[in-house]
């Protein structure tokens, strides 16, 4: 099966997620299904990676919308970390730029450990 | 003196109807686009765009019956053009609770990001269109 991106199993606490590649509806599911299991388990600051993400659809910003908006919900937040200035120009136009709370980076990071393609 | 009007050139690609085979539309958009001589942003915009037409085929539309929808890219020298066609039929949907609908955001995206943009019924089908200017 063709994959154009990965998602790593969540490290850390607050957990970070890392998604790298291309998000789009193929990877959406598992997206979602990732950020509402660490919310069950009772996690209110949820850290999701994108530095090594290179697109994202329209879909996937609504997955991270509804997690947003769920987490606020408990007083929580999502917290994102991009590098790739595509990505960053999708949240813009958008009009989502200010609505999450966007850390800007350019390091590679370092953690997560390969769960699953 | 009136100048011929610019070759046309078009390109297509029949794509099995499948949400792991989009990262493939977005490479034929993107390759149209860079060849076209867009720039960066506008490169990542029509793949962008296109990625977006083709996900609401994929996901609302109906396949063809070899379990394809078909895109289209032409050019006239001025503008890019995307076409995406399937053989369901769109109904755009309104959503009565306060959450946009994937779908509506997708067309709200698109929309943004190209100077026109068409959703038209075909014969027996579903007809997007989206078109890109040079600046």
């Amino acid at each position: 099966m063709d994959m154009a991106y990965l998602l790593h199993e969540p490290t850390g606490d607050p957990p970070v997620v890392r998604a790298e590649g291309e998000l789009d509806l193929a990877s959406a599911p598992g997206l979602r299904d990732l950020l509402a299991r660490l919310i069950v388990e009772g996690h209110r600051h949820v850290i999701l990676d994108l530095s090594g993400t290179t697109f994202i659809d329209s879909t996937s910003i609504g997955t991270l919308l509804a997690a947003h908006q769920r987490l606020r919900r408990y007083n929580g937040i999502l917290e994102l970390v991009c590098g790739h200035p595509n990505v960053l120009r999708t949240f813009e136009f958008a009009g989502l730029r200010d609505e999450f709370l966007i850390r800007e980076t350019t390091e590679a990071p370092s953690h997560a450990v390969v769960h699953s393609a | 003196m009136v100048a011929p009007a610019p070759p046309l050139a078009a390109k297509d690609l029949w794509l099995i109807s499948d949400p792991s085979q989009l990262w493939r539309a977005r490479r034929f958009a993107e390759g149209a686009a860079k060849a076209f001589g867009f720039g960066e942003e506008d490169c990542y915009a029509f793949a962008f765009a296109a990625n977006e037409a083709v996900s609401n085929a994929v996901e609302h539309g109906a396949p063809y019956d070899d379990g394809t929808v078909r895109l289209r890219i032409e050019e006239d020298g001025l503008e890019l053009t995307f076409y995406v066609e399937d053989r369901g039929t769109f109904a755009p949907q309104v959503r009565t609770d306060d959450v946009i609908s994937d779908r509506g955001r997708g067309l709200a995206f698109m929309a943004a990001v190209v100077d026109e943009l068409e959703v038209k019924p075909v014969d027996e089908g579903t007809l997007v269109r989206l078109t890109k200017r040079r600046d």
